[in-house]
């Protein structure tokens, strides 16, 4: 399964920073937001595994992040007692030790097994679906609000991952995977 | 890569790559050659022998590109070979691919959907591929005859084509190409239906060597009809 880090602050020196010191550490491309809800639309990986750099004031939307996810609040300044349910945080005092310790459990807990390098990601199977239903990059867009650019990149990696190319067929993949239900369509015409 | 020269023998050069005998059937050479080297074959068959090496060279070595004095050869034979080419397709390679996944359908079980599906694709690609070819038959090819004639008598462009570019008729092979790759990809990796191996083998087998083939023709009209054309379009334009 795949392991992703992520920063979700509003303070974008504060994205920059964390991302800064991370780098050393964290080979990976790391994600940055400024909301949860732009992380959410744009940033987050379903199927990955995640360890979210959040900002503490974001902790009442920490239930809106589903799946595999360790949350790291990130406070101003360490806070005077730490909560029970919530041992590990950092603030802005934290050291490159604390950080690091952080991402070397985060990378010991890598599970193996799970998706394998060219397994598609939950999203990824989405938007196949929806590309194989014969739905434009437009489409796909507005129904999971995602930008196009997005959408396109999805299928750059789709057709990476599978060697599939044309709609034609990757709409008889779609079908050979069971993603579409072929009684709903015509695939006479879709291919 | 090596290349094949004149004084090479030509049951050598197959010995070496197989993927060339459709190659000389569209040169009308037969087999039972002996040792006879390229030139002697060509010299004897009035065949043109840089033009000869070049095709050869340029299905054998991906990376080969042909000198700038083959330019001069004439296009009415490189569109004679392509025609050739498409003539070798039309009527033997994709009917021999279509039978052979007929019977790799066959040997599934009935109403396997993931066979059909296979098959429905195939037409489609086919449907392309024929729509590509005609393209070429109709458009591409008159016009680089046309101006050829009008390069070697007159020299001025008949009115039917002026204005108009080699370049312009390159049209892409990617799609056409893109496809093919698609369907090989789709039976090697995906394809979960309880067929013959044997049957499925022939098929991909035969599928890989149009695959082969078909990139190596493309490459023939980007690299040597294209260049050859554009330099006549060229000369013509600033007079001859």
């Amino acid at each position: 399964m795949e392991s992703k880090i992520a920063v979700v602050h509003r303070s974008e020196i504060v994205r920059r920073g964390l991302v800064a010191v991370l780098n050393p550490i964290w080979k990976s491309d790391i994600v940055q937001s400024e909301s949860v809800e732009l992380f959410l639309a744009l940033g987050y990986c379903n199927t990955c595994r995640s360890l979210v750099f959040l900002d503490a004031e974001f902790s009442v939307q920490s239930d809106k992040i589903p799946g595999k996810t360790s949350l790291v609040p990130v406070y101003y300044l360490p806070p005077p007692v730490p909560e029970p349910e919530q041992p590990v945080y950092i603030s802005l005092m934290s050291d490159y030790e604390e950080l690091r310790k952080i991402v070397d459990d985060f990378k010991s807990q890598d599970a193996s097994g799970g998706l394998n390098e060219n397994e598609l990601t939950q999203r990824e199977t989405e938007i196949l679906r929806q590309v194989a239903m014969g739905y434009s990059n437009k489409e796909i867009a507005d129904s999971l609000f995602i930008s196009i650019h997005t959408v396109i990149t999805h299928r750059k990696n789709i057709t990476g991952k599978l060697g599939i190319k044309s709609i034609s067929g990757l709409t008889v993949y779609a079908i050979i995977n069971h993603l579409i239900d072929p009684d709903l369509i015509d695939p006479e015409k879709l291919i | 890569m090596e290349l094949f020269t004149r004084d090479d023998k030509l049951s050598t050069v197959i010995i070496n790559n197989q993927h060339l005998l459709p190659v000389l059937n569209r040169f009308e050479i037969r087999l039972g050659f002996g040792d006879a080297t390229i030139a002697e074959i060509c010299s004897a068959r009035n065949i043109n022998l840089p033009f000869f090496l070049d095709i050869i060279n340029a299905f054998h070595n991906p990376d080969y590109f042909p000198e700038a004095e083959l330019l001069t050869i004439s296009p009415t034979l490189i569109v004679d070979y392509l025609q050739r080419t498409h003539h070798y397709y039309l009527h033997w390679l994709l009917p021999k691919i279509e039978n052979q996944l007929e019977s790799l359908i066959l040997s599934g079980k009935p109403n396997d959907e993931n066979l059909k599906l296979l098959r429905i694709f195939f037409r489609k690609y086919k449907k392309e591929l024929l729509a590509h070819i005609m393209d070429e038959e109709e458009s591409v090819f008159p016009y680089v005859l046309n101006l050829t004639e009008a390069y070697e008598t007159d020299g001025i462009i008949p009115e039917s084509i002026r204005g108009k570019s080699i370049l312009a008729y390159e049209k892409e092979h990617s799609d056409v190409d893109t496809k093919l790759n698609d369907l090989k990809n789709l039976v090697i990796k995906f394809l979960v239906a309880d067929y013959d191996d044997n049957l499925c083998n022939e098929f991909l087998i035969t599928l890989l060597r149009f695959e082969k083939d078909l990139i190596d023709h493309a490459r023939i009209e980007d690299k040597i009809l294209v260049p050859v054309v554009a330099r006549i379009e060229k000369l013509m334009h600033h007079g001859k």
